[in-house]
């Protein structure tokens, strides 16, 4: 296991929609062409910003999706040129670009629609956890972004980060962990 | 997750062209064992390798279409565990394959039996990996079904089928149109379960059951051959087109499913 | 209250430096003792930081001026002369607060697209409204407005006029128009009541003499229960959100009362799905329920409100003593000082407290009518006024006022206000009971509530409740508006102004400053006074005002001669005779004054085309105007002087570092806790120097103590009804504050076209589905535009994103629907509140 494994828990009760995170996403680390890094989809239906189940007490409330950075990434498992990778020291997945042949199957093959073509450069791009940023030591933009504090950035495998206690206190849990990929985002 | 319109035109072209090679050279091996000669015994039977292996080049050159950066290609084969990898192995193996066929059959006048076998197996595995790939997409309902693997064998062993068919010289190939006639009943039961398989995921199967038409018509022409109650010469060309058109319909509703 | 727990974290002190939000344990974290849950106050409220600006980067800062009064202070970044990206800057003595929002993060693109922006002074050349313009020099565009302006003031300055709204609240932008009409002694507008804002003044100046008040956000750590009242924070005042979110992790239980589930309600614990303009009827209803239950806080209405003051039985006045003696009601005529301008300045209705000791309360101590005390005296004692009964001085019946408030509630049963308000009577009474049972509970309201007819009735109202249950000035409670940030505290012994605005209020002359709601009427008929030159900057004002295919037909065109001072080609520029190229708060000087922090604006990167600032275009203009001497000062100059005064505020003060360096200045005399107003009955700025519920001015309305009255346009019964079933509201959204935001690139994903969301019920009634493009009408506009519907609105409404521009909609626009109507009781009282949404329609298929 990597020393440092690098995680996120998203409060899924406090997020608003407002998707300061996908645009702050977008613009900070100047994401090309159409692609994002950072989506938004409803929690308990189909259409975004759509309220479900019956007036007057329907629910509306929000899933913030961005790269898990799996234990077992189906992107880096499936990517037929290996540029997409798991850092073995800090738990982030990334994309070599330089390698990239932009056959898209990680995109296809990620449960979480996480890779992102990058439509001007021809290749796929996704979120790394702002890994210049973390390596000094300061959060990623969607999380410092982000007005409800609904997203906790830290090292899982650190028994002192927040992130790590909201996970091990049960609180968080992966989505769509069935998929085998070990995701290392939780929602609360 | 997004699979548009101009990505589902090169993913047809490769999976219909290479799979017609693949199938053809199963088709043909299967002939071969049956006991038609006619292969061997064509002076043209560098022909039908040929043709296979422009078939598969169009397939390769769609597969670069499909691909953000084309000239960075080799780096593809990186990793044996992705099915994409895989489709370029087993694609590269029947290339190889089937120029030896070429070679051999213009050198000796005729192909060889064994030959074809080989390029029969090798193709199978490139039908085997192609279907994988898309099953792998295990968030991709439309694709993560156990359908999927028939559905591009058979396909592909039903288009072949119809290229055969072309390539025979023999009056009355009765074997080949008694395979083509096999190969539509299994596409029908396999085009069927996928059909089933997507209403259930509250998706459109419209093009599948017209393909699944198309197909018993293909079948249903053949089995008219076999009557003699069609003269083969036109009747192998209707089969091939048909066959085509059939997984063609039933590919393009396969990807466009994709778009969730 | 006995069971409130306080809390008071513990870092709010200003520690001289900024402080970066970090993930590493140790390294700039910042920890509170608290019992806050899982999100920890660490995250709520540590500040968002950082990176030092990489290679060939440089760091800027801004503070963000657009109105969702936010004030949000900015880091940029900017590389090769471009803004790249924008974060949440530091904000020294409370990092919690850092925030920058979706929409300022992507303002960057399209201030930066040459585009989007007015790049150049451009004359008209086609039809107003083509959008034919030429390029024309600076020169030549000054030289043409000072003609037609000179000729203009030469015959009737006041026929001048300088619309400057709140497209940018930048002390100098703001204010810039407005101060060079000062100059000429021309005419301004009164900012707040055709923009729908004004009804809140009103209601908080009737009942607290002042027009806002807040609690600091941060105070709802101390409530049990807080309740955003037709405020969706979460998208238009973002910066106060991480505190809900941490008041609710504290345990408190948090409530949206909106006629749409906003992104608010998606975190709160309940939506409460009101008819829009019916939330004082809500109000009076569970001050019903509260007074019938015998849980109202007597004592504090006692001391700290007019409840127990004597109101004739003969007029509705106040009974009034002078030296010990009854007076009539004419003798005291003009005390009531009806006349102050509560738009733009932060003004009371006359001295607070003025008239205190003429007020009477029946002391039952006594048994005698005597001047109405102060809230210390009654607490110490010294008199017990009755907080009901009906008394006989000297021969005039009396009741008390409180007995006018229950008596008006009473009406308000729970069964009758849930009519009103498309709620069942136990969501009425439950409400009202866990209201009343939080102790404390917070509101915090917005002007969702009040852009409807008697505008003032809402936040009066709601604030009336707060009192009746005692929450007013208790920390974990009030009814707040605006804010979310603490003031200033004085210095002691100190009384010299902090900022130096001596030469900026020197003009030799004074605006003519007129309400805003007769702005058509003064163009249409020349009432009060005719618009023949007329200036508009920081606003977009045929999008942002009621009934646009009236201005455009109407008001427009008897207007002789348009300037429009903006950076972006509005639909108000468009029918201008003139445009001029106005800078964004990223490109040239300007300072926020109105908090704890002085945050500054400076040029973070070249002014696109040929823009200038508008201390800028003034300047020049008054160089052809015959008042140059009053603009001799660059900008830099002008924020340069405001901070340099001997004030203790300045004395740490480096402008290098400060200023440049951090864009921020914390200021050495502010007030960094989580202050709240109204502590210990204090502070009050009426004329009783009270809480007032009860007021005199309205008596003519029949509206002296709150009540509830039907919309304009009522949805409940008549012709309009018939014809045009559903209400039309509009909402501010996570996509735009105004029309500055339309459409930031970035925030395509978010949304790309303007969208009319319904309710099921109302959809399947017209055979509409999701999707459908469909027509919306009424007698005065149209628009077509995409359905969505949603469960989450109450049926019977139908509502907009407020801001979008008529290129977005599929044809017309959302505020060709609206309209001004002049309300007689507002504009007794002040002026009228645009009433925008207080509209009926009807939608169908397109």
């Amino acid at each position: 296991m990597a020393e440092t494994r690098y995680g996120m828990v998203i409060d899924t009760q406090h997020c608003v929609g407002c998707q300061t995170c996908t645009v702050s996403c977008k613009i900070s680390n100047e994401v090309p062409g159409s692609a994002h890094w950072n989506h938004l989809e409803s929690l308990t239906g189909d259409v975004l910003y759509q309220s479900t189940g019956t007036f007057p007490s329907p629910t509306l409330a929000f899933r913030p999706m961005l790269c898990n950075h799996c234990d077992d990434p189906a992107c880096a498992k499936h990517c037929p040129t290996g540029a997409m990778h798991k850092d073995e020291t800090t738990g982030i997945v990334s994309v070599d670009q330089d390698v990239c042949i932009g056959c898209g199957y990680c995109d296809w093959v990620c449960p979480y629609g996480a890779p992102s073509m990058d439509d001007v450069d021809r290749v796929m791009s996704k979120c790394n956890f702002c890994a210049d940023r973390v390596a000094k030591g300061i959060e990623p933009y969607c999380v410092a972004s982000c007005p409800a504090n609904a997203r906790i950035f830290g090292d899982l495998n650190d028994p002192t980060s927040e992130a790590a206690q909201l996970v091990q206190s049960g609180k968080g849990r992966q989505y769509l962990a069935e998929a085998g990929t070990s995701p290392c985002v939780y929602y609360i | 997750m997004v699979i548009s319109v101009e990505e589902i035109l090169p993913l047809i072209v490769f999976t219909t062209c290479g799979g017609i090679a693949a199938g053809a050279y199963g088709m043909s091996a299967l002939g071969l064992l049956c006991g038609e000669k006619a292969a061997e015994a064509d002076k043209r039977g560098w022909l039908f390798p040929l043709v296979c292996i422009v078939l598969l080049g169009v397939g390769l050159l769609a597969t670069l279409m499909h691909l953000g950066q084309p000239l960075r290609f080799v780096n593809g084969m990186a990793n044996p565990a992705s099915m994409i990898s895989q489709e370029s192995y087993w694609a590269i193996a029947f290339g190889v394959v089937m120029v030896i066929d070429l070679v051999v059959a213009k050198l000796k006048g005729q192909a060889m039996a064994a030959v074809r076998w080989i390029g029969a197996l090798v193709g199978f595995g490139l039908m085997v990996v192609t279907g994988l790939a898309y099953y792998d997409c295990a968030f991709l309902p439309a694709w993560a079904t156990a359908v999927t693997i028939p559905l591009f064998i058979v396909g592909d062993l039903l288009m072949g089928a119809g290229l055969v068919l072309l390539f025979e010289r023999a009056e009355m190939p009765r074997t080949l149109h008694a395979f083509t006639v096999m190969a539509a009943l299994a596409w029908v039961a396999v085009a069927v379960g996928y059909a089933v398989y997507l209403m259930g995921l509250g998706m459109s199967a419209g093009l599948v059951f017209a393909s699944i038409v198309v197909a018993i018509v293909a079948g249903a022409v053949s089995a008219c051959v076999l009557a003699g109650k069609m003269p083969a010469a036109t009747a192998k060309i209707v089969v091939l087109v048909l066959a085509v058109v059939a997984v063609v319909l039933a590919r393009w509703a396969f990807f466009a499913a994709g778009v969730l | 209250m006995e069971d409130c727990k306080t809390c008071e974290p513990e870092f709010f002190m200003k520690d001289g430096k900024l402080t970066r939000r970090t993930f590493i344990k140790g390294v700039g974290a910042i920890t509170v003792a608290s019992a806050i849950g899982f999100g920890s106050a660490e995250t709520a409220l540590a500040s968002k930081g950082e990176a030092p600006a990489g290679e060939g980067e440089k760091t800027v800062h801004a503070v963000c001026t657009v109105n969702c009064t936010s004030r949000c202070h900015l880091q940029g970044t900017v590389r090769d002369g471009k803004l790249i990206r924008v974060e949440p800057g530091d904000m020294p003595g409370r990092p919690g607060y850092a925030n920058a929002c979706l929409r300022s993060m992507s303002y960057i693109q399209r201030l930066q697209d040459e585009n989007a922006r007015v790049m150049y002074p451009m004359k008209r050349t086609g039809e107003r409204g083509s959008g034919e313009f030429e390029r024309i020099s600076w020169d030549e565009a000054i030289d043409l407005i000072a003609e037609k302006l000179n000729a203009v003031v030469a015959k009737d300055p006041k026929a001048a006029s300088f619309y400057s709204f709140t497209g940018d609240l930048g002390k100098l932008s703001w204010e810039a128009p407005t101060r060079y009409a000062a100059c000429l002694g021309a005419t301004t507008w009164d900012i707040e009541g055709i923009m729908g804002d004004h009804g809140a003044s009103m209601g908080m100046t009737m009942v607290f003499g002042t027009h806002r008040g807040a609690h600091d956000s941060r105070d709802y750590l101390n409530s049990n229960l807080v309740i955003c009242w037709g405020r969706n924070v979460a998208d238009t005042h973002t910066s106060e959100l991480r505190d809900y979110v941490a008041a609710r992790k504290n345990g408190a239980k948090v409530i949206v009362i909106d006629p749409r589930q906003c992104s608010m309600a998606a975190m709160a614990d309940e939506w409460i799905p009101i008819n829009p303009q019916t939330d004082p009827a809500l109000a009076l209803g569970m001050m019903n329920w509260i007074i019938s239950n015998d849980l109202h806080a007597k004592d504090k209405l006692v001391e700290e409100s007019v409840a127990p003051y004597l109101i004739r039985e003969d007029d509705g006045h106040c009974l009034r003593m002078i030296d010990g003696r009854i007076v009539d009601t004419s003798e005291i005529a003009g005390a009531e000082n009806a006349d102050g301008s509560i738009g733009t300045a932060p003004a009371a209705q006359g001295e607070a407290g003025a008239g205190a000791n003429s007020y009477v309360i029946w002391d039952e101590i006594t048994g005698t009518a005597v001047a109405a005390p102060d809230a210390a005296a009654i607490k110490e004692g010294a008199v017990k006024p009755a907080l009901s009964g009906t008394f006989t001085v000297d021969g005039v019946v009396c009741r008390t006022a409180f007995d006018h408030l229950a008596e008006s509630a009473a009406e308000y049963t729970p069964e009758y206000t849930a009519e009103i308000c498309g709620l069942t009577a136990e969501t009425v009474e439950r409400l009202a009971k866990e209201y009343i049972e939080a102790q404390p509970a917070g509101i915090r309201m917005g002007q969702g509530m009040q852009r409807v007819y008697h505008s003032y009735s809402p936040f009066r109202t709601v604030a009336t409740l707060a009192m009746v249950a005692g929450y007013i000035g208790v920390p974990g409670g009030g009814a707040s508006h605006a804010g979310g940030t603490a003031t200033n505290k004085p210095v002691a012994g100190y009384t010299g102004p902090v900022y130096n605005y001596t030469d900026w209020s020197e003009t030799g002359n004074t605006a003519n400053m007129i309400r805003s709601s007769l702005v058509y009427q003064a163009a249409v008929q020349h009432d009060p006074v005719p618009i023949e030159f007329l200036w508009i900057a920081n606003s977009n004002f045929i999008n942002m005002s009621p009934d646009s295919n009236y201005i455009i037909s109407e008001v427009i065109p008897a207007i002789d001669f348009i300037v429009t001072a903006d950076p972006w080609w509005t639909w108000t520029a468009k029918y201008s005779d003139v445009v001029l190229p106005a800078c964004t708060y990223w490109e040239h000087w300007d300072l926020i004054d109105r908090s704890p922090w002085a945050m500054f604006n400076q040029p973070a990167i070249e002014p696109m085309g040929e823009s200038k600032s508008d201390v800028e275009i003034m300047t020049l203009l008054a160089q052809k105007t015959g008042v140059a001497q009053y603009w001799d000062k660059t900008d830099e100059e002008w924020i340069r002087q405001f901070v340099g005064t001997d004030h203790p505020a300045w004395e740490n003060l480096d402008w290098d570092r400060d200023v440049v360096g951090q864009g921020i200045y914390g200021r050495d005399d502010a007030l960094y806790d989580p202050a709240i107003v109204y502590a210990d009955g204090a502070g009050y700025k009426t004329d009783t120097g009270k809480f007032e519920f009860y007021t005199e001015s309205m008596l003519d309305f029949d509206d002296e103590v709150p009540t509830w009255k039907a919309p304009a346009e009522d949805p409940r019964e008549g012709e309009l009804a018939a014809k045009y079933p559903l209400v039309y509201i509009q909402y501010h959204d996570r996509l735009n504050v105004h029309t500055q935001h339309i459409l930031n690139p970035a925030l395509e994903v978010v949304q790309d076209e303007p969208l009319l969301q319904m309710n099921p019920v109302d959809a399947e009634a017209r055979g509409l589905a999701h999707d459908d493009i469909v027509h919306v009408y009424n007698d005065r506009g149209e628009m077509k535009i995409r359905l969505f519907v949603t469960e989450g609105i109450i049926p019977g409404t139908v509502a907009t994103q407020s801001g979008w521009t008529p290129d977005y909609f599929i044809d017309g626009c959302y505020q060709n629907l609206t309209h001004l109507t002049l309300c007689d009781a507002e504009e007794a009282y002040s002026m009228t509140n645009s009433a925008f949404y207080d509209v009926l329609v009807e939608v169908e298929k397109a």
